[in-house]
């Protein structure tokens, strides 16, 4: 990847206008802005905008009449209509500078921030998230391939607001890149492209699409080359869209495709090397499914506050549902699933700077197991809420419904859990517990976790096909080591061992697998799935060691989000603990007894004030700790 | 340090270990591996050549990215590459897993 530096920002800066994010106050460590706060305009210095700042426009936009008003986005899904007012404000902040790299002239630095942001969104509308986010995955090949031409024409494009697609899969293709018939010949100095994408996100409202084609004809893993397609500029009638698709969830996003019949396109429409097609797409694909987690995170928010909101106001048997003693124990559930899931999906996403090389592990991982997470907490949570999860018309909870249809594609994008799954099976004999340790002197997971840790760049050219070894594990028995060194949290220390336990029988079962030519058995599954249990206790031992903030507040007390979190993998590693129980029972009833502690350890809104719990049962909330054990 | 059996800088003895473990990846093969034919020829899919990749990087104690398999389809030709880079330990201390 080309060094950054020395690069001019492109392009005049997209919708310089007040509604630009320039309006300071909006850091995480200010006050809340004022309701009107959105209409001041303020010119540089210009705050850089942040997840909090974002989350309090959402909050603007979501009131009666805005841009993301639940009503307008319920009406949209109903015609099947795409969510453009929510698009629109989106643009007018300035999302699009974060689908740029900072070197190209946009913002788009880190990974971890940029999941943050779309987490965000999908927490107010995971059909807005998919519509807008997708221009992250059309654009994120371009930036890999580094060549600065290609690259600084694709930013001031998309720093103008123009989404790009990413035209990967063709009908009857399912998930495999090698089948792809779509074929680019040469033509003059440039190229002819024949055949069809399909189903393509934002194939018909776009103008752009990056395209994967075939340039041998035999195809083969060096027959594929890239092309950045702009619709605008092949003859008349060269390209046709094709129909958008009926979906069951995400049903307002531009799911459809594009034909091409002789498309002529330049010849610096290639995008990276001939016949570096289908590699530049599996590096790619490192990235974007990391970013994929995010909207799991946010589907997963979404659901939470619809059953706090439920909990707390529905009465059954004469007293509130938070008192029953199940509905907490389901509750407690349904947070740790989330916790565990965003600490996996912020691991990975720092992994992405730190350990770029073993991300087709980290990546793989991630995409397999966080949609996975979210999807069981959303039967958890749709279980409790009965029938207001599944009435539309009951003021706020036809929300769940919806959610709940969008999120199932999530597990389907960028390789569906089944295809990330079985590239992870098809080298765990490399993965395999003590097999190879990392190299002296590489820093810990528990390092680059840390909050002050500065994280290296992004950097697409560290990328590898085959992760070398996986530091995470590998780092599992010295987390546990330190853990019960510290002698301070005796029930987590216990849990961890377990977890080393179920390592250790995995790596034995590991060792028995035989090498295979073809599709992984079964069995071999089965263990790619055991091996992402592992690893998202090992990132939750991680976290706990790199952050000693996450110690403090109500979710850190006896380290009750690392129990949690600890019950869930080991409950997953067929290794329930005695203890789960009362974990979750303590989880639920502090997400039913302190309704504004946020449900998460990656609070974008975060004051520097310490949140107080409630320390005795107060007269109008809605039960506390202590009303709750003695229900 | 990982010792072998046979002299990996060899390319002629290389090819004959690596002709071994292909054969291992399809036990259903009648016929002897061709070590000239396409790898993908023998139905080794994506997956499985990542696998293969890691299967013998992890055994030679050397850097093989499945893309080097995809540059050098033929288990001949691998064996050159590998061979080449096995016997320049300078080249092997610069590549990136090192840093």
């Amino acid at each position: 990847m080309t060094a950054p530096g020395g690069v001019a920002k492109p392009a005049p800066e997209p919708g310089a206008s007040a509604a630009r994010p320039t309006a300071t106050g909006l850091g995480p460590s200010a006050a809340g802005p004022g309701p009107s706060a959105h209409l001041t305009t303020v010119t540089a210095p210009a705050a850089r905008p942040t997840a909090a700042g974002l989350e309090a426009r959402l909050r603007e936009w979501s009131q009666s009449g805005g841009p993301f008003d639940p009503e307008l986005l319920a009406a949209h899904e109903e015609k099947e209509a795409f969510p453009a007012e929510a698009c629109a404000a989106l643009d007018a902040w300035g999302l699009p500078e974060f689908y740029v790299p900072t070197r190209y002239g946009g913002r788009q630095e880190r990974l971890d921030e940029f999941v943050a942001l779309l987490r965000r969104i999908a927490a107010r509308d995971l059909t807005v998230a998919v519509a807008h986010g997708k221009t992250f995955l059309g654009g994120v090949c371009v930036w890999a391939a580094g060549e600065d031409g290609p690259a600084h024409l694709l930013a001031r494009q998309v720093l103008a607001g123009e989404p790009v697609a990413w035209g990967l899969t063709e009908p009857g293709g399912g998930s495999d890149l090698l089948a792809g018939s779509l074929t680019a010949t040469r033509h003059g100095s440039g190229w002819r492209l024949s055949g069809r994408k399909w189903p393509v996100n934002n194939a018909t409202r776009g103008n752009l699409m990056c395209v994967l084609a075939r340039t041998e004809p035999g195809g083969g893993s060096r027959g594929f080359s890239l092309f950045l397609i702009d619709k605008r500029a092949t003859p008349a009638g060269t390209v046709r869209p094709l129909p958008k698709m009926p979906t069951h969830g995400i049903r307002g996003a531009d799911i459809s495709g594009l034909e091409f019949d002789g498309a002529r396109v330049p010849a610096h429409a290639l995008v990276g090397k001939v016949g570096g097609g289908i590699e530049l797409v599996l590096k790619s694909l490192q990235l974007t499914r990391i970013v994929c987690t995010s909207l799991s995170l946010g589907a997963g928010d979404h659901a939470l506050a619809l059953l706090r909101r439920f909990l707390g106001e529905r009465r059954l048997y004469g007293r509130l549902l938070a008192d029953l003693p199940h509905a907490r124990d389901a509750a407690g559930r349904a947070v740790a699933r989330q916790f565990l899931a965003e600490t996996v999906a912020h691991t990975a996403a720092r992994a992405a700077h730190q350990t770029p090389e073993q991300l087709s592990v980290v990546s793989a991982v991630a995409k397999a197991f966080v949609p996975n997470q979210i999807q069981a907490q959303l039967r958890l949570i749709g279980d409790l809420l009965g029938a207001r999860g599944f009435l539309t018309g009951v003021e706020g909870y036809g929300a769940f419904a919806k959610l709940e249809r969008d999120h199932q594609v999530v597990p389907l994008f960028d390789g569906s859990t089944w295809v990330n799954r079985a590239g992870l099976a098809a080298v765990l004999p490399v993965l395999r517990p003590g097999r190879r340790p990392d190299p002296s002197g590489a820093p810990s997971p528990a390092h680059w976790l840390r909050a002050d840790h500065p994280l290296d760049p992004l950097d697409t050219d560290r990328l590898r096909l085959m992760a070398p070894r996986d530091a995470l594990l590998g780092a599992l028995p010295g987390l546990v080591a330190e853990l019960a060194a510290e002698d301070r949290e005796p029930a987590a220390t216990a849990m961890a061992r377990a977890l080393i336990a179920a390592w250790e029988r995995l790596g034995r079962d590991i060792g028995a697998l035989r090498p295979t030519g073809g599709a992984p058995s079964t069995a071999a599954m089965r263990l790619a799935e055991r091996y992402e249990w592992c690893f998202a206790g090992a990132a939750a031992l991680a976290l706990h060691r790199a952050r000693p903030d996450l110690r403090d507040g109500p979710w850190g007390r006896d380290a009750l989000w690392l129990r949690g979190c600890l019950a869930v993998v080991l409950e997953g590693l067929d290794a329930a603990p005695a203890e789960a129980t009362r974990v979750y029972e303590e989880l639920g009833t502090l997400l039913t007894a302190a309704p504004d502690v946020p449900a998460t350890m990656f609070d974008v809104t975060a004051t520097d004030a310490p949140v107080v719990l409630p320390d005795a049962p107060s007269a109008d909330g809605p039960g506390s700790a202590r009303d709750v054990e003695a229900a | 340090m990982t010792t072998f059996a046979f002299d990996p800088t060899d390319p002629a003895q290389l090819q004959g270990w690596l002709v071994d473990r292909v054969a291992e990846y399809l036990p259903d093969l009648s016929e002897p591996v061709d070590p000239h034919r396409d790898l993908g020829e023998y139905g080794l899919d994506s997956i499985a050549v990542v696998a293969f990749a890691a299967d013998v990087e992890e055994r030679l104690g050397t850097a093989v990215d499945p893309a080097a398999i995809w540059d050098y389809p033929t288990i001949a030709r691998l064996a050159e590459y590998l061979a080449a880079e096995l016997a320049d330990p300078v080249s092997a201390d610069e590549r990136p897993e090192a840093a």
